[in-house]
């Protein structure tokens, strides 16, 4: 055969060659497991509102026992609700990771709840509600030649951050205060972990039948059981009529979190009892 | 047709126990080694009886066949090219080999235990695609004889055209005269290509069918719907790149007439490992989860590889032209693949000379 036709077939079977060994060491890691993710510790990856944006860190942790670098690793979240409206997208810079190393890679998702429109942000913070998350994942292998993504989907219930909110008529009490009438009502809610430690504005109003209305604001600290009383101040006549036991009194409390609302309120008379 | 040729006279010993040797190990030691591993694997895995039974039955055929096979081989190998002798022989070979074919099917009983053990696969379909490049195989000891006659016929070691042209007066166009090809050459090729590019990627096809389609999972469909657009154009392009592959072998090296197929044939070739690739792209759904690859990076680089041929053939077109013209536009004879041999027949006995 002549030198350069020789040539040329050496060439071919060179690149030939180089494809069958890239494409072995490409695919042997994956077959004995040499790229693993996994989270750096279970106990991360807990969400937490910072602010007023929800946040998830959670450290991967991946190692890459290949013969070639990933790069260009791309994790992506978007979430939804649950009529498939798009609520944020959360998407992490481009990681590489190099060949025979372990790399952590802090995956953030975030979800500032005034990107959302109130109510949907009224329902995360008050009522709970099912949204639904995409997760992709897109890296590179192989100087590049490989290309891999993995897309997927779920949903997951949102539990309230505010709940439960409950006015508690019946262990309602009149207090006498510097000289001044106050009508005490207690009112019960549950706060999520991730907004323990924040603090809600409570709105308490009153009013009778007579029309006198009176309310007080006051703070909420949030925390494992929020036990809140509104002291809610009454004029004389007001007491007078609370006293003889047969005015019907209405009392609202409005829980105020990150410029959205929700309300409680209940109606009762004499009968929740005297006390204090 | 002489009877003469069937002489002993005519034979070489030595190039029958050669081409016995490659025989044996064709039709008997390889099958013979498989069908042997395969009873040890059932019977040390405590596997089906009823496949150890069937592998019973093919090392039986094996050995007969096998041995006869070789037999064949050494007087097909022992007669020299252009014989009678050797064609019989050759036909014989070529024939009987679809009849070892056939027989390892067992009359349908292969095809049913594999499918009530393994998993459901047509082997009648396989064996339809094995007949056809067999049917090649029974032209190319045809071709042989023709290609070859005249040189066994004039013992002149004249190989070609009779006569002499004049360079001057050929155009790019006369290459195309039938008289410069070699039909054992351009079937020999054609085989190939239809076994490579057809055959064999049917047969996997085939086998990954009924082996996925077996595990009767959902996620798979688009998998194995796939497949099947890639077995149409599979033999879309195989046919012609088949066709192509006859007049690339038959013609000479040098000659238009091999450049234009041959560059044909890298071309769609090129098309079909981007569409048998599945043209980088391999999509999966696992449980609600879309799993892409993008392996067309790996796929550009062979089909970079395999572009080379074009560079190859154009330059064995300008290498051999000049060649060939001044060789009197002979037939090229030999593989075109290995290094090329004198087109003389070499000098013979006495005994040995042509008894036609």
């Amino acid at each position: 055969m002549k030198l350069p036709l020789l040539a040329t077939r050496v060439g071919i079977l060179a690149v030939k060659l180089s494809v069958a060994v890239l494409v072995a060491l490409s695919i042997l890691p994956l077959l004995m497991g040499g790229i693993g993710i996994g989270l750096e510790d279970e106990e991360e990856g807990e969400w937490a509102l910072d602010g007023s944006t929800i946040r998830l860190e959670a450290p991967l942790m991946v190692s890459n026992d290949g013969f070639f670098d990933v790069t260009d690793l791309r994790v992506g979240f978007t979430f939804k609700d649950r009529d498939g409206n798009v609520l944020a997208v959360s998407e992490m810079d481009p990681v590489d990771i190099p060949a025979g190393r372990e790399t952590a890679i802090p995956i953030e998702i975030a979800l500032d709840l005034y990107d959302l429109d109130r109510q949907t942000r009224s329902d995360l913070i008050f009522n709970g509600t099912d949204m639904a998350f995409d997760l992709s994942v897109q890296a590179r292998y192989t100087w590049n030649l490989v290309g891999m993504s993995v897309d997927g989907g779920s949903e997951m219930g949102w539990d309230a951050l505010l709940g439960d909110l409950q006015v508690r008529s019946d262990m309602a009490y009149l207090r006498e205060m510097d000289g001044n009438q106050t009508v005490v009502v207690p009112f019960t809610l549950y706060a999520n972990d991730m907004v323990r430690d924040g603090q809600a504005l409570a709105l308490t109003e009153y009013w009778d039948s007579q029309g006198y209305y009176a309310n007080v604001t006051q703070m909420v600290d949030l925390s494992d059981n929020i036990w809140e009383e509104a002291a809610v101040p009454l004029s004389s006549e007001a007491y007078d009529r609370v006293m003889t036991g047969e005015e019907q009194l209405t009392v609202r409390v409005t829980l105020f979190f990150l410029d959205c609302s929700n309300y409680e309120e209940t109606t009762f008379t004499e009968q929740w009892g005297w006390g204090g | 047709m002489s009877g003469g040729e069937f002489s002993w006279k005519n034979a070489s010993a030595g190039r029958g126990a050669l081409s016995a040797v490659k025989g044996a190990l064709k039709y008997l030691v390889v099958p013979l080694v498989l069908v042997t591993l395969g009873i040890a694997v059932v019977t040390n895995e405590d596997g089906p009886q009823a496949i150890a039974d069937i592998l019973g039955e093919m090392r039986s055929i094996v050995l007969v066949l096998g041995a006869v096979l070789t037999v064949l081989s050494f007087f097909h190998g022992a007669y020299p090219k252009g014989t009678y002798s050797r064609l019989t022989f050759g036909l014989a070979i070529s024939v009987l080999v679809i009849v070892y074919a056939y027989l390892l099917l067992l009359n349908g009983r292969t095809q049913e235990v594999i499918g009530r053990e393994l998993f459901e696969v047509d082997l009648w379909l396989i064996f339809t695609l094995y007949f056809f490049t067999a049917i090649f195989g029974v032209l190319m000891p045809l071709g042989e004889f023709m290609d070859r006659r005249p040189l066994w016929l004039n013992g002149t070691g004249a190989t070609g055209t009779e006569g002499t042209e004049a360079p001057e007066a050929h155009r790019p166009y006369h290459d195309f005269r039938l008289r410069y090809g070699s039909l054992y050459n351009g079937l020999r090729l054609a085989r190939n290509t239809l076994t490579w590019s057809v055959v064999l990627p049917l047969i996997v096809i085939i086998l990954l069918e009924a082996g996925l389609t077996s595990l009767e999972v959902e996620e798979l469909d688009p998998l194995l719907s796939s497949l099947e657009d890639v077995a149409a154009v599979v033999v879309l392009l195989g046919l012609p790149m088949t066709a192509l592959a006859f007049f690339k072998g038959f013609y000479p090296r040098g000659s238009v007439s091999r450049f234009i197929p041959a560059e044909a044939m890298v071309l769609i070739g090129l098309y079909w490992i981007w569409v048998i690739g599945l043209e980088g792209k391999l999509l999966m759904e696992v449980e609600e989860i879309d799993i892409s690859l993008d392996y067309s990076g790996l796929l550009m680089l062979i089909m970079l590889g395999s572009g080379l041929w074009l560079v190859y053939y154009a330059l064995e077109f300008f290498l051999y032209r000049k060649e060939w013209k001044e060789g009197g536009f002979k037939k090229d004879l030999e593989k075109k693949s290995g290094k090329k041999k004198t087109l003389e027949r070499p000098a013979e006995p006495l005994d040995k000379a042509p008894q036609p």
